[in-house]
């Protein structure tokens, strides 16, 4: 733990959870969790082991499940069936009041009629008597908090006279007054403009290792959780599809879903036959280890493409659109009988144009059966 | 017209019109609202502030200006106790029958108030429905300020109800949960956050209760008993001065009646918590997760027990002072048999009553179909100054009693009145006549229209019309092709509320007819006439007839609701 979570919230232990530092980040374990509503499965047994201290995306597209997950953590929803473990305690026992999990709402849920100061001191307001902190202490503490946020200064506004990206402070600084055991957030920049996003982002990441809670956020942006997180997880109907750092989940990519759902991708038919891959009737130049034989999809990114002067092992296809794109230009191409349609990316001086002739081998790609 | 453009305008329009729809609709409030109203306060200017002052403090007056204000007070309190309660259960809790319920509180305002007068006190008289079971144990109901307190509290219950309905529907769950994930108990999350956001609506409807409460007439005279001292509430303190012709006596109570109102309106509206900032919702506007189950889960809602008492405490009492008033209507109006029934709506009386009715209500309401469209294509479709007081003094008629907007006329067109010499030399007869029953009857049902068509074309902004007027249509093409379809069903709902309450118009019609059967004798107060000669089947018979329309009102309207909620307004609260 770091010195300013310590300096603060030193308090007496909670009553629940032992002899536990109360603010010590813990491990989140999630078992084969079903969520139903009526016949459609939200969650399909889902399992997961989030480490203590861990900054964790749950990432995926809309209906994927990644909300529901969130707030079966949270208290908010209750499991069909499985386990949710806090440590080695049982967490679904617990009700949404006394799992003291800090959940940052997309739409923040700022309570509109209260100054600044009273949203984030509002969780210690309302703890019984014997737990809650004197008016003055959960002034200071509130005040503390405002200026981790940096907000100092605002905190007799009330939540409509402040910008997006502020309410989405003060939503964070109230969950983390609550001293939270998981610290829980749903879409956390979702409504707030690019610009913003990416200053908060890195803002988020800062005030995650100085606080070190166990930080579990749901967005459906995969540059965000590149971006931000220890470690991904990436759900698709209702089921985990991969759970890896930003790295693995990039460049290992273990099913089409996942490498097409992160980062840019073309997709084109092949065969495998004796170790070689087969486009149409020509043999690629790459090398396959272990694939056995027969039909697949092979999966590549744009800007992992080497132009090939020799044609014979390469894709090869002519140009039919150019786009600038930054500090490139992208390439569509219509290769193999069939034209399927693949994109490259080469620097911004090729002086290939539409209808010029183009060979690409990829460097990095993957094929799926 | 060009000259009004420049002069008024804040932001110049492409949009035509202006200076008429502007035009119009100051010209139309001022010669029907503000011009009667001006000649009631010039009238209590001559007195002097002594003698108004006489008046006002003598023991009589003041006895019924307190009767009036207290019990008015008292109702609109327990309405807004009683109608926080009902639009939470009506908008969080699902039971059978809801929806029926739901309608029915706007009963209060489609049923004319002389119909839910005497209903109320076939009820609640030592011989009633109720009545009788409470006399044994003492309690005296009607012909008491109980009584006043039971009609006040009648008229004015839909107030509550539909201002906090909207307001709770729009709460956002994530507030809640919000709340509870950051420890409190759910009771705290009421106590704290939920009721704290209701408040300003509360107090709109409270204010709105109060206003109508003070005014009323119709309801109360039947089941108060009207003791002087006692039971005398100062509307029909003004009714019987105008009787005795004390014209003097009844501008200085109807002057001291608005003066308080208005003193009250002003103070709710200054306790009103401040800093919340505008009303818009703190959240950003997110299309909302359906989620399946969202409704009410086990965090956002209350333990069975409590959710069966609040049910069963708003069903109890809709059925009290709704359904039960309405069933003894009819069970009433057949009392005597079919027969009986069928004489009394079919007597000549009776159906010049419903002549009359008709035709008061066929001039009274396209008059403000047509005000109401002007003035809301004023201050919808332009920016200029003035344009809150315009939207304000639109509603006043909402605040005067009936027996005001009545008494302005008398003392406008009466015999004593400022016009009335002119009038008898040229033998133009308003007062005790037709034009003085439709001029009453345009004051206490100007809003109506205007009032559901303002908000609407608001939100929807000017950017048909200016599409339309770029592709070469004129003025009024565009609004008879873009505008008045884009508006129809709200347009409808406004009508057939403005027609309601027309028909069903009892005080200010009551002091501008003369009671002259036959001729100047609407339904409302046929009612009124047959009741008073101890004909009481009779008097249900033809109040059946207007308790059908009212009905028939609510059926028109909650469809309208179901079918076209997106076209009528985002705000529903009548």
């Amino acid at each position: 733990m770091d010195a300013w979570a310590s300096k603060t919230f030193d308090q007496s232990p909670r009553q629940r959870g032992g002899d536990r530092h109360e603010d010590a980040p813990v491990d989140v374990t999630v078992e084969n969790v079903i969520r139903t509503f009526g016949t459609t499965a939200a969650l399909h047994g889902v399992s997961l082991d989030i480490r203590a201290g861990e900054l964790i995306a749950l990432l995926g597209p809309s209906g994927s499940g990644k909300t529901t997950l969130l707030r079966i953590l949270a208290g908010l929803d209750v499991p069909t069936s499985g386990r949710v473990l806090f440590d080695s305690a049982d967490a679904l026992s617990l009700t949404v009041q006394e799992r003291n999990v800090g959940l940052v709402f997309q739409s923040y849920a700022l309570f509109r009629h209260m100054t600044v100061l009273e949203n984030v001191g509002f969780g210690l307001q309302v703890r019984p008597r014997s737990r809650r902190p004197s008016r003055s202490e959960i002034k200071r503490r509130a005040l503390e908090l405002l200026d981790l946020v940096q907000l100092s200064g605002l905190e007799k506004r009330y939540p409509t006279q402040l910008s997006g990206g502020q309410r989405q402070r003060v939503a964070f600084a109230r969950a983390l007054a609550i001293e939270p055991r998981v610290l829980l957030l749903d879409e956390p920049f979702g409504a707030l403009d690019a610009k913003v996003r990416r200053d908060l982002r890195r803002w988020l990441r800062e005030i995650h290792d100085r606080t070190g809670h166990t930080t579990v956020f749901v967005t459906h942006d995969q540059e965000e959780a590149l971006e931000l997180a220890d470690r991904i997880v990436v759900l698709n109907n209702g089921r985990i599809e991969q759970v890896g750092t930003p790295d693995e989940i990039y460049d290992a990519p273990n099913s089409p879903f996942v490498f097409s759902f992160i980062g840019e991708s073309s997709t084109l038919p092949v065969r495998v036959k004796g170790g070689k891959v087969w486009f149409d009737d020509r043999r690629l130049d790459l090398p396959v280890r272990d694939l056995a034989d027969g039909q697949g999809r092979l999966f590549l990114r744009p800007h992992d493409v080497e132009v090939v002067a020799d044609d014979r092992d390469a894709i090869t296809g002519v140009v039919t659109a150019v786009r600038r794109h930054g500090g490139s230009r992208r390439f569509e191409l219509g290769v193999g009988e069939t034209q399927e349609r693949i994109e490259v990316e080469l620097p911004s001086l090729a002086e290939q144009t539409v209808g010029s002739k183009i060979s690409v081998l990829p460097q990095r790609w993957r094929i799926y059966r | 017209m060009a000259t009004v453009n420049g002069l008024a305008l804040k932001r110049p329009s492409v949009i035509p019109g202006f200076g008429l729809a502007l035009g119009f609709a100051l010209t139309y409030l001022g010669l029907i609202v503000l011009i009667p109203l001006a000649a009631m306060v010039l009238k209590a200017a001559t007195l002097g502030f002594a003698g108004f002052w006489d008046i006002v403090v003598s023991p009589r007056t003041l006895a019924a200006l307190r009767l009036s204000f207290v019990t008015s007070l008292v109702a609109a309190s327990i309405n807004a106790i009683f109608g926080v309660i009902i639009a939470w259960v009506l908008v969080r809790y699902d039971f059978p029958g809801k929806r029926l319920l739901d309608a029915f509180v706007d009963l209060p305002f489609a049923l004319p108030t002389a119909v839910a007068g005497i209903a109320l006190t076939a009820i609640y008289a030592p011989n009633g429905w109720i009545g009788s079971w409470l006399a044994p144990l003492g309690i005296k109901v009607a012909y008491t300020p109980l009584g006043i307190l039971v009609a006040l509290i009648f008229i004015g219950l839909p107030f509550v109800v539909r201002t906090v309905q909207p307001v709770l529907e729009e709460f956002s769950r994530e507030i809640e949960e919000a709340a509870a994930t950051l420890g409190a108990r759910r009771d705290q999350t009421i106590v704290r956050i939920i009721l704290p956001a209701l408040v300003p609506a509360i107090l709109t409807g409270f204010a709105l209760a109060l206003a109508r409460a003070v005014g009323e007439y119709g309801s109360v005279i039947f089941i108060a008993g009207n003791i002087p001292y006692v039971s005398e509430i100062a509307p029909l303190l003004i009714v019987i001065r105008l009787e005795e012709f004390g014209y003097a006596e009844a501008t200085a109570i109807g002057t001291a009646m608005l003066l308080i109102s208005f003193g009250l309106l002003l103070f709710i509206h200054l306790v009103q918590p401040g800093g919340v900032g505008d009303s818009a919702m703190t959240d950003v506007s997110l299309t909302p997760v359906l989620r399946p189950g969202n409704h009410g889960t086990e965090v956002t809602t209350e333990r069975w027990p409590v959710r069966a008492l609040l049910i069963g405490v708003a069903v109890v009492f809709l059925a009290l002072f709704l359904l039960l008033p309405l069933a003894a209507v009819f069970v009433e109006a057949f009392r005597v048999g079919a027969t009986a029934y069928f004489d009394a709506i079919t007597e000549p009386d009776a159906l010049a009553a419903v002549r009359l009715t008709l035709l008061v209500a066929a001039i009274a309401v396209p008059a403000n179909l047509v005000f109401g469209l002007a003035a809301a294509w004023a201050i919808a479709k332009f920016e200029f100054r003035g344009k809150s007081f315009l939207n304000a003094l639109i509603d006043l008629p909402f605040s005067v009693s009936p027996v005001i907007a009545g008494l302005i006329y008398v003392l406008l067109f009466g015999a004593q009145g400022y016009l009335g010499p002119y009038l008898q030399s040229h033998d133009i007869q308003i007062v005790f006549a037709l034009p003085g029953i439709v001029l009453a009857t345009i004051f206490v049902t100007v809003p109506f229209v205007a009032r559901e068509l303002v908000p609407l074309m608001q939100e929807q902004g000017t950017q048909d019309e200016e599409a339309a007027l770029s592709l070469g249509a004129s003025g009024w093409q565009t609004f008879f092709k873009v505008t008045l379809p884009n508006v129809r069903w709200a347009l409808l709902y406004g009508v057939v509320l403005c027609n309601a309450r027309a028909m069903g118009e009892f005080g200010a019609v009551s002091v501008v007819s003369g009671h002259i059967r036959g001729r100047t004798n609407t339904m409302p107060l046929h009612v009124e006439i047959l009741y008073n000669e101890y004909n009481f089947a009779a008097a249900f018979a033809v109040a059946s007839l207007l308790a059908l329309l009212a009905l028939l009102t609510l059926t028109i309207k909650v469809t309208l609701e179901w079918r076209y909620a997106d076209q009528i307004a985002a705000t529903r609260r009548h």
